[in-house]
C-alpha cells in the first residue's frame, strides 16, 4: 500500500516542467498565429508593406458588402447541402453493404475509392465531367433527350455542380464512420425486433437509427467543420464564378488576400468564418448532449390489483 | 519458500465508497485460505490491495514477518492469477511461463538454463508438457487456466493469490481442476489465498474460509465449523446449497417453537427468534413430526430439491434418492434432523444457539 | 400451442468444411418443455436459431403442427424468443419494450395497456415500466426480455441460455420461475443450455447434442439412469460419471495402470477387447479392510488423491492407476492423503459402452 505521497497533484514542480515543450509548441503554432491574424484583421495590411491599425474598419466594410454577403450565403448553403446529401448517401451505402451477402470486400473498396483522390484531382475530374462540349454528363442528358445544362457557367447549376463533386468525394467519409458503427451494433435487439415481427424498414427506423445516433452526430460534426472550408473543388470547377456566384469565404479570402494583396480584409473574412464555425459546432454538440439524455416517455403506471389474465378493470 | 501472511486494517476506497474494510486476515505458512463472498463483496479489491496493485488502498501487509506495505508490487514476491487468465497472446506457452523469470529483478538470479528447467518443472506438474510450443489462441479454456497458474507458480512465490481462476470453465473441467489445484497447493506448500463466490468450491478447497460480504469479514474458520456453527444469518445464507431456510420461531420458557415443532433451548430469554433449517437436514416422506404439502419438485440426478409448504411457510428440502416419488400437491411428512437447528437473534442477526 | 418437428435438418455455414448440424430429426409434442443440452459448439444454438427462423436450413424440414415452416420468416411463425443477452431496446422504456410486438401488429392502445401491465406484474417488474432498461439489474432485464416474448402469447417459446448471466443463488429460483411460466402458458418451450443441472431440473425431456448430432433424447430420469452413450454418461451428473477405459483379458479387466477382476454377472455385457465401464460417484463406496470380493461388484484399489468436503456431501478423488476416480458420499468423511483404499461398485450400477474413438452406442448392463 502506498501512502498519498508525491503522486498527488500539486506536489512535484518537475511534472509541470515536463509539460512545457508541448505547451510552447502549441503557443507558437496555434495561439500566436491566431492572435496575429486577429491583429491583421483589425488593420490595413497590404503585401506591399502598408500596415496601419484601423480597428473594425475591415469588418464594417465586409458586412455591408453585397459580394461578401453572397459568399457568406454560399458557404453556409454549401455546408448544409453537402453534409445533408452526404449523410443520406453514406447511410444508404452503409445499409446496402450491411445487408449484402456477397462481394463485401469489393463493394467496400468501391465505396471508399472517391475519398482517396486529392481534392485537386477531384476538381479536375468533375470539371471534365461537366464540360459543355466534351463532358459525359451533358452527353448523357442529350442522349436521353433532355436539354443540356450550363453546369459551370450559370449560378444554380454551378452551385449544384460543386455540391455534386463534393458529395462524390466525401460521402465515403460518412459511409466509413456509419458503417463501422453499424457493424458494431449489438445483434440481439435487431434479431429480437425481427422475431417480434418488424419489417426491415421498421428495424431500421425503430432500432438502427436510434442506435446510430452517436456515430451519425460525430460524422456530421466532423464533416460540417470541414465543409465550411470548401476551397479546392470550387476553385477548379468554377473559380468562384459566375462572379462570386459560387465563391466561398475561403476562396474569397484567397483572392482578396493573395491576389489583390488586401490581407487585412482577408484576415477579417477568415475570422468571421471562424466565429461561424465555432457557433455551429457548439450548437451541434449541445444537440448531441441533449439527445443522449432524453427522458422516458411515460410515467410509472399505478397498478390495479388484478391477475394477469383479467386485464385492467374498467 | 513459504511464509505466513498477516494483513491488518485493510481498507480500499473508490471515491467516497468504502469497498473493503478488513480488520485482520492471516494465513499460516502453507495454508490454503479461501475468500468467499458474493459478487461485489470486494474479493478482487482485497486481493489486488494485498498485491499492491491499488495505490488507493491503506493498511499493513506482512509476509513472513517482513512489512511489505510500502513495497512496490513487483518486489513483494507475490504471484497473482487473474480471473481472465491474462495470458500473452503473442507468446508461446513456454514463453508465457518463462516471462516472469525474465523480469529485471530476477534476470540476474537465474541463468537461461535454470529458467528452462523451472519452466519444464512447472509444465510437468500442470500437465502442459505437450503444449509448450502452442499459442494461447490454440488452447482450450482448461489449458489456458493451467498456463495462467503455471506462470504464477514458476516464480516460486511466497504468496499465491488466485482470483476466481476456474469460474469460467465448464462444470466438468472445473470439477477436475479443483482437485488438482488443491493437490498441487498441498504438494508445493505455498501460502495461498483463493477468491470465489461459490461456497461449494470454498468448502472443497479451503483449510480456512474467510467469509466476505459487502467489504467486511463476517466470519473466519474451517469450512465445517462455518457450516455447522455460522456466527450470523448472513454467513448461514452464504454457505450451503440450496440456501438455508429461515423461519420465524419463538422462545418461551427455555423451549423454542417453530412450525409446530418444539425443541429445548437452554439459556435463552423469551422472545422471537429466527430459526435456520438447512435443506439437507430436512427429510420428506412417510410419518414424520410435521405435515407438509409439496409445492415443487426439482430433480437433480441422485437427489431432488423439494419445495414444501408447512404452517404457511415455504421450505426447500434436499432429498436423496428417487426423485419421481412426489407430485405437486401431495401431502408428505416433514422431518427435521435432531441437532440441526440454528437460532438467530432477529435484531442483531447473530447466532445465539446451534446444534439443537 | 404447437407440435414441433424436425426432419433430417442440416446446417452448413458458408465456407465451413463441416456441417454444424448433421441431419437431426426429433419431435416435440404440443406443450412440452424440451431442453437442448450440450457442450459449446455442439450445434444447439444453431438448432434453436433455425427453429426461430434467424438461420436458414441447409436441408431438411421444420414443421409446426404439421406445416413446414423452414422457409417462413420468423415474424410469421408465431414464435417468441428470449435471447442470451436479452436484446432489449435500450432507447425505449420498459413499457415500450414489452409493447413493441403488439404495436407492430396494430393492437389497439387500450389492449396494449392491459396486456403489458398484466404480464409485467405477473413477472414482478411492474414498478419499472416507466424506466429505461439501461440502469436496471440483470435479473430485471431478463424478465423484461421474457415479458416481451410472452406478451404475444406465442405457440412456441424459445429460450437461449437463460441462465448464463444468473448467479448461483438466483439460478434455482429462475428455474422454478421458468417452469411456472411454462405451466401458466402451456406453450411448447425449447430451452438451450450447457448446464446439465438446468436440464435435469426443468425439462420434460432432454435432447443431448454433441458435434452436430443427437446423442440421446429422453426424460431426465432415463438420461440419468440409462445414458445411451459414453458421452451422455460423462456429461450429465455432477460430479460426472467415472468412465474407465478397460480391455478384457481372461478373467480380468485391464486399464491404464490397474487391473480388476470381472465381477460376477458382468460377463455377459462385456465384449472382447477395449470398452468403457462407467459408474456414478455416489454409487461408489470406499471400503476398508480386505476387498469385499468380486462377487458383489467391481473392486478397484488406489490411493486417495484429494478429499473435498462440501458441507452436504464429500467428494473423494482416488488415483486408480493413471485414472482418477471420484467417490461421493453424504457422510462427513476424512481420509489421509495417499492412503490406500478400495472402491466397490455394485454390478447393477455399472454401465458398459463400446470403446470409442469417440462416443459409441452402448448398452447398459
Amino acid at each position: 500500500m502506498t501512502d498519498k505521497g508525491p503522486r498527488s497533484a500539486g506536489g512535484a514542480w518537475y511534472q509541470h516542467l515536463l509539460l512545457a515543450p508541448p505547451l510552447v509548441f502549441f503557443a507558437a503554432f496555434a495561439v500566436f498565429p491566431l492572435l496575429f491574424t486577429l491583429y491583421v484583421s483589425l488593420s490595413v495590411w497590404s503585401i506591399s508593406g502598408d500596415h496601419r491599425f484601423i480597428g473594425f474598419g475591415n469588418y464594417a466594410e465586409l458586412l455591408t458588402s453585397p459580394d461578401f454577403q453572397t459568399t457568406f450565403f454560399n458557404t453556409v448553403a454549401f455546408a448544409v447541402a453537402t453534409v445533408l446529401v452526404e449523410y443520406v448517401c453514406g447511410m444508404t451505402a452503409a445499409l446496402m453493404l450491411y445487408r449484402s451477402r456477397a462481394g463485401q470486400g469489393a463493394l467496400r473498396l468501391a465505396f471508399l475509392l472517391p475519398m482517396m483522390f486529392t481534392p485537386v484531382v477531384v476538381g479536375f475530374i468533375w470539371r471534365t465531367m461537366f464540360d459543355p462540349s466534351y463532358g459525359p454528363v451533358d452527353a448523357l442528358l442529350r442522349w436521353v433527350g433532355l436539354p443540356s445544362v450550363p453546369w459551370l457557367s450559370e449560378r444554380p447549376w454551378a452551385f449544384a455542380a460543386v455540391v455534386i463533386a463534393d458529395v462524390w468525394q466525401w460521402t465515403p467519409f460518412m459511409f466509413l464512420i456509419i458503417y463501422a458503427a453499424m457493424r458494431a451494433l449489438p445483434t440481439a435487439p435487431l434479431e429480437a425486433a425481427v422475431v417480434d415481427g418488424a419489417s426491415s424498414r421498421q428495424v431500421f427506423w425503430d432500432h438502427m437509427m436510434p442506435m446510430l445516433l452517436p456515430a451519425s452526430l460525430t460524422a456530421i460534426l466532423l464533416r460540417t467543420i470541414e465543409s465550411f472550408k470548401l476551397f479546392d473543388v470550387v476553385y477548379l470547377l468554377t473559380g468562384g464564378g459566375p462572379g462570386v456566384g459560387t465563391a466561398t469565404i475561403t476562396l474569397s479570402a484567397y483572392f482578396t488576400g493573395l491576389r489583390n494583396g488586401d490581407l487585412g480584409s482577408a484576415a477579417a473574412m477568415t475570422f468571421l468564418l471562424l466565429v461561424v464555425v465555432l457557433v455551429v459546432t457548439t450548437v451541434l454538440l449541445k444537440v448531441a448532449a441533449r439527445i443522449g439524455r432524453t427522458k422516458p416517455r411515460r410515467r410509472v403506471v399505478e397498478l390495479p390489483q388484478t391477475s394477469p389474465s383479467e386485464g385492467v378493470p374498467a | 519458500m513459504t511464509a505466513e501472511l498477516k494483513v491488518s486494517e485493510l481498507s480500499v476506497t473508490y471515491g467516497d465508497v468504502a469497498a473493503v474494510r478488513i480488520d485482520e486476515l492471516s494465513l499460516d505458512a502453507g495454508e490454503f485460505g479461501v475468500l468467499l463472498g458474493p459478487s461485489g463483496a470486494g474479493k478482487t479489491s482485497s486481493l489486488k490491495a494485498i498485491a499492491g496493485l491499488l495505490p488507493g488502498a491503506a493498511g499493513a501487509v506482512h509476509l513472513g514477518g517482513r512489512d511489505i506495505s510500502r513495497t512496490a508490487p513487483e518486489e513483494r514476491d507475490i504471484a497473482m492469477c487473474f480471473e481472465s487468465y491474462a495470458l500473452y497472446p503473442h507468446l508461446t506457452v513456454r514463453k508465457n511461463l518463462e516471462f516472469p523469470l525474465r523480469a529485471p529483478r530476477r534476470v540476474r538470479e537465474l541463468t537461461a538454463q535454470e529458467r528452462r528447467r523451472r519452466v519444464d518443472e512447472v509444465a510437468d506438474v500442470l500437465g502442459l508438457g505437450q503444449l509448450l510450443e502452442r499459442r494461447p489462441a490454440q488452447l482450450s479454456g482448461g489449458q489456458r487456466q493451467r498456463v495462467s497458474l503455471g506462470r504464477a507458480l514458476v516464480r516460486r512465490p511466497t504468496l499465491l493469490l488466485l482470483d476466481e481462476p476456474i469460474s469460467h470453465l465448464d462444470a466438468k473441467l472445473r470439477n477436475g481442476m479443483r482437485a488438482e489445484l488443491k493437490r498441487m497447493q498441498r504438494d508445493m506448500g505455498v501460502t495461498t489465498l483463493f477468491a470465489t463466490p461459490d461456497q461449494g468450491e470454498a468448502f472443497a478447497l479451503g483449510d480456512r474460509v474467510f467469509v466476505l460480504d459487502a467489504g467486511e469479514l463476517r466470519q473466519v474458520g474451517e469450512p465445517t465449523e462455518l457450516y455447522l456453527r455460522p456466527s450470523n444469518v448472513r454467513v448461514a445464507e452464504l454457505l450451503g446449497a440450496p440456501r438455508i431456510n429461515l423461519v420465524d420461531g419463538e422462545v418461551r420458557g427455555q423451549r423454542v417453537t417453530v412450525l409446530g415443532l418444539e425443541r429445548p433451548a437452554e439459556g435463552l430469554r423469551d422472545g422471537p427468534v429466527l430459526v435456520g433449517l438447512r435443506p439437507a437436514d430436512l427429510t420428506v416422506g412417510g410419518h414424520r413430526e410435521l405435515e407438509a404439502a409439496v409445492v415443487a419438485v426439482q430433480p437433480l440426478g441422485n437427489a431432488a430439491i423439494v419445495t414444501v409448504k408447512v404452517s404457511g411457510q415455504t421450505l426447500r428440502v434436499l432429498t436423496q434418492g428417487a426423485f419421481d416419488e412426489w407430485q405437486v400437491g401431495d401431502a408428505v411428512g416433514l422431518g427435521v434432523r435432531s441437532g440441526s437447528l440454528l437460532l438467530f437473534d432477529p435484531v442483531t442477526t447473530m447466532c445465539v444457539k446451534a446444534g439443537i | 400451442m404447437s407440435r414441433v418437428e424436425l426432419r433430417s435438418v442440416s446446417k452448413r455455414y458458408p465456407k465451413a468444411d463441416d456441417l454444424a448440424v448433421k441431419q437431426i430429426s426429433f419431435e416435440i409434442p404440443d406443450g412440452e418443455l424440451v431442453v437442448i443440452l450440450g457442450p459449446s459448439g455442439c450445434g444447439k444454438t444453431t438448432t434453436l436459431r433455425m427453429l426461430a427462423g434467424l438461420e436458414g436450413v441447409t436441408s431438411g424440414e421444420i414443421l409446426f403442427d404439421g406445416k413446414p415452416v423452414q422457409d417462413t420468416p420468423p415474424a410469421a411463425r408465431n414464435i417468441a424468443m428470449a435471447f442470451e443477452n436479452y436484446g432489449l431496446y435500450e432507447q425505449w422504456d420498459v413499457f415500450d419494450n414489452i409493447a413493441y410486438p403488439l404495436r407492430l401488429r396494430s393492437v389497439p392502445d387500450a389492449q396494449i395497456e392491459s396486456s403489458v401491465t398484466g404480464i409485467a406484474s405477473g413477472l414482478g417488474i411492474a414498478d419499472y415500466l416507466g424506466q429505461r432498461p439501461g440502469a436496471l439489474s440483470g435479473g430485471v432485464r431478463q424478465r423484461i426480455g421474457l415479458a416481451r416474448a410472452l406478451v404475444r402469447d406465442p405457440s412456441v417459446f424459445l429460450l437461449d441460455e437463460p441462465m448464463s448471466h444468473v448467479d448461483a443463488d438466483g439460478r434455482n429460483d429462475m428455474r422454478l420461475e421458468i417452469r411456472r411460466i411454462h405451466e401458466r402458458t402451456g406453450a411448447t418451450m425449447v430451452i438451450v443450455t450447457h448446464d446439465q443441472e438446468d436440464a435435469l431440473m426443468m425439462a420434460d425431456r432432454i435432447l443431448i447434442m454433441n458435434e452436430g448430432g443427437i446423442e440421446q433424447y429422453d426424460t431426465p430420469r432415463q438420461i440419468y439412469d440409462a445414458p445411451a452413450t459414453a458421452f451422455v454418461a460423462g456429461f450429465v451428473g455432477e460430479p460426472p460419471m467415472n468412465i474407465l477405459s478397460v480391455s478384457r483379458s481372461g478373467d480380468s479387466l485391464d486399464g491404464a495402470g490397474f487391473a480388476a477382476s470381472i465381477p460376477y454377472g458382468l460377463d455377459a455385457a462385456l465384449v472382447p477387447g477395449r470398452q468403457l465401464v462407467a459408474f456414478r460417484p455416489h454409487l461408489t463406496r470406499i471400503v476398508s479392510g480386505p476387498a469385499a470380493g468380486a462377487a458383489g461388484g467391481l473392486v478397484l484399489t488406489g490411493q486417495v488423491y484429494m478429499v473435498e468436503p462440501f458441507g452436504e456431501r464429500t467428494i473423494v478423488t482416488v488415483q486408480v492407476g493413471q485414472t482418477r476416480v471420484k467417490v461421493e458420499s453424504r457422510a462427513q468423511e476424512s481420509y489421509d492423503l495417499d492412503s490406500v483404499v478400495s472402491l466397490l461398485v455394485r454390478t447393477e450400477d455399472l454401465h458398459v459402452f463400446a470403446d470409442p474413438a469417440g462416443s459409441g452406442r452402448g448398452e447398459r448392463f
